[in-house]
């Protein structure tokens, strides 16, 4: 049951922690280019 | 049950992402990624936010009465007042370390997010540096002291609050004290990081010195809070008793006291660089130190609280911390060289560093005094000292630290010269004129006239500083402009002044009532009087009476119109455990402070009567302190030192 907590809290902290890898497509555009 | 399953969880899913922040931010740092630094510090975010989480768990658990969770049911009960319920989230071993988790992310986020000026290498490595701190304490609580262990039947009541801690004083004192200890690894990780990234320029100084001054505020207000509860609390007369947990709670706060003074002189000369450094070190070392001597119960204290199986845990992290501390200065030695002309002895550098000596002299003195039964106990007879130990050991040391506060800030930074004999003088003739008035008035023992004058004498620099701030307002012009802008350009200074008009206030405090304190035991039957220095006591009689959670005994002292009530307090629920309720009559010339020793078949009462002189200059002076240091430095979003000479920033690496 801990695990299965501590899993689905890493899961929603995710996308914050993340952030700055997340790039939306015309960003990443930019970027190649 | 369910909260015990989301707080373990939270506390796992802290830790995982702690270790996480560790890995990516000293990965990041080194290659100066600036991406993976961000995520590196949202990860210690995200770890803080798990702690809280785990922390809002714990205390509804308390709230709610969750009685499955064995430790609601060792620290709380149902008859428990619901502040102190509330209280008891601290109160014991495992919820006072995840209140420490919580303080460290908290402030940790705080320090980070105003970390912007510096370089994105040092940023980095002080979330690593902290992002370590707080893995630790995650195993800990993890592994070894989860307050979230579920008892296999729940019980329909708990155990209750220690009956000491069933007090008002337990609402502000450990929150504070255990605060400001966890807030001493800022600083910490900020010093570890400038020294991993090369960088021993002021700039590191300018932001640890904030955090620094949090910590000992904290530490500051704890030790005073910590003093006023004792004496309120535990019936002695008295407020500082020497014990191993008050030492390890004024250690550090010397070493950043010395700190707060020495980073001055790197402000403002470029000078003691290293120094500076280790005291930043030193300051957080003795934390670890002082948890593991506290918590390990491994020297003998008053303070039974929280002695459990962690005490190797912390052995195991100082031994760690010591080695990362000793190897990154060995590693950075050959770049901590201070630059420029060295300063003559008499100038406020050399005051500075003297002072600095001085109190890691008495840190020396706490520390073998403290860990003495432990090293003689390895070595053959246990032996312990007592107060006289201190007071011998420390005292002089104390003594030449106020000589230093009253001459110090009259000497100008590089050299002395005639002006500083002049303005001298009004500190010596204060010292001369209060040394004089003692001894007319009998006074033969030598601490006290030695203490008192150089508490006046420090008191009447302060003052000699703000007259002469106004005299410059006046040359000026005058005007409330012109006065609030020197003040707040001055601010840090002025503040500093005010925190040792405190410190001289305290010290009059301490001294007053630790020399001429006079006590007597007496048995009175109802209508009798006592007389102490002068205060006469008349015992009325005695009453019992029923509250929520134990009964009290109180007798009735009238003192004047007023009536004092002591009593002895037993908690039935507790095991018919007992302890006493002191009464005080507090005055700004003297405390009279009655204790009930107990009660006769007679109808008489035995009484311990105390009159302590200028008890509350102590509260007021660490009141004076804190203000000192929250006026000096309130709204300063960078540092505000007064510039002298140049300033010689330069990086560890080029020398």
């Amino acid at each position: 049951m801990t695990l299965i907590v501590a899993t689905l809290l890493l899961f929603a902290a995710g996308p914050f922690v993340l952030w700055p890898l997340i790039r939306t497509p015309d960003e990443a555009t930019d970027e190649a280019a | 049950m369910i909260l015990a399953f989301l707080g373990s969880g939270a506390l796992l899913a802290g830790l995982v992402m702690a270790v996480f922040s560790v890995l990516l931010s000293f990965w990041a740092g080194w290659s100066e990624n600036r991406v993976m630094i961000q995520v590196g510090r949202r990860a210690f975010y995200a770890t803080a936010a798990m702690i809280l989480f785990a922390s809002v768990l714990l205390e509804t658990a308390l709230l709610t009465h969750d009685f499955s969770l064995a430790y609601v049911t060792e620290h709380s009960d149902l008859s428990t007042p619901i502040a102190l319920v509330a209280a008891a989230f601290y109160g014991g071993q495992e919820g006072s370390l995840l209140y420490w988790a919580l303080i460290l992310g908290l402030l940790g986020s705080a320090s980070l997010l105003a970390s912007a000026k510096l370089g994105l290498r040092q940023a980095a490595y002080a979330a690593g540096t902290m992002a370590a701190i707080l893995s630790f304490f995650l195993v800990v609580l993890v592994l070894v002291a989860s307050p979230f262990n579920l008892l296999q039947i729940t019980p329909p009541d708990g155990l209750g609050l220690n009956p000491v801690l069933r007090d008002g004083g337990m609402l502000i004192h450990p929150p504070v004290v255990l605060a400001g200890f966890a807030s001493f690894a800022i600083p910490f990780s900020f010093a570890a990081a400038a020294l991993l990234a090369g960088r021993s320029d002021a700039a590191w100084i300018a932001h640890t010195r904030r955090f620094a001054l949090v910590a000992w505020g904290l530490q500051s207000t704890g030790l005073v809070l910590g003093m006023w509860w004792a004496y309120h609390v535990l019936g002695w007369g008295g407020y500082w008793g020497w014990d191993p947990v008050e030492n390890v709670a004024l250690m550090p706060w010397l070493a950043t006291t010395a700190y707060l003074h020495s980073s001055q002189v790197q402000e403002r000369r470029g000078r003691l660089r290293g120094w500076n450094f280790g005291l930043v070190i030193l300051a957080f070392l003795l934390v670890v130190f002082g948890t593991f001597i506290v918590r390990s119960g491994i020297v003998p204290s008053v303070h039974t609280f929280a002695v459990s199986a962690i005490g190797p845990w912390f052995l195991g992290f100082l031994g760690a911390c010591l080695l990362f501390s000793v190897g990154l200065l060995a590693l950075r030695a050959g770049g901590l060289k201070s630059h420029g002309e060295p300063a003559p002895a008499v100038s406020r550098e050399g005051a500075f560093a003297l002072q600095n000596v001085l109190l890691i002299g008495v840190v020396a003195v706490v520390m073998w005094g403290t860990i003495l039964p432990l090293v003689s106990g390895m070595v053959g007879q246990e032996r312990v000292v007592g107060a006289g130990y201190y007071e011998k050991a420390a005292g002089p040391l104390f003594a030449a630290i106020l000589a230093l506060m009253a001459a110090g800030p009259l000497v100008p930074w590089r050299r002395a010269g005639g002006p500083l004999w002049r303005s001298l003088r009004w500190p010596a003739a204060a010292f001369l004129i209060v040394l004089g008035v003692l001894f007319a008035a009998g006074v033969r023992s030598v601490p006290p006239l030695i203490g008192i004058p150089l508490a006046v004498a420090v008191a009447s620099t302060v003052l000699y500083e703000y007259v002469r701030g106004a005299g410059r307002w006046r040359n000026a012009g005058g005007g409330r402009r012109r006065a609030v802008g020197l003040l707040a350009r001055r601010r840090r200074r002025y503040g500093a002044y005010l925190a040792h008009l405190g410190l001289a206030v305290v010290v009059l405090g301490l001294a007053a009532s630790h020399f001429w304190q006079q006590e007597k035991d007496v048995t009175l039957a109802p209508g009798q009087q006592v007389s102490v220095a002068g205060y006469t006591l008349t015992y009325a009689g005695s009453e019992s009476r029923e509250l929520a959670d134990h009964t009290e005994l109180v007798a009735a002292m009238k003192l004047g119109s007023q009536t004092l009530e002591p009593a002895r307090a037993t908690y039935a629920g507790l095991g018919g455990q007992s302890l006493t309720h002191v009464a005080i009559s507090s005055s700004p010339i003297a405390d009279v402070y009655v204790v009930l020793a107990g009660t006769n078949g007679d109808g008489s009462a035995s009484f311990r009567v105390f009159v302590n002189p200028l008890v509350s200059w102590i509260w007021a002076g660490g009141a004076i302190i804190i203000l000192g240091v929250v006026l000096g430095n309130a709204g300063a979003l960078r540092s505000a030192a007064e510039p002298v000479g140049v300033r010689v920033p330069s990086p560890v690496g080029a020398s």
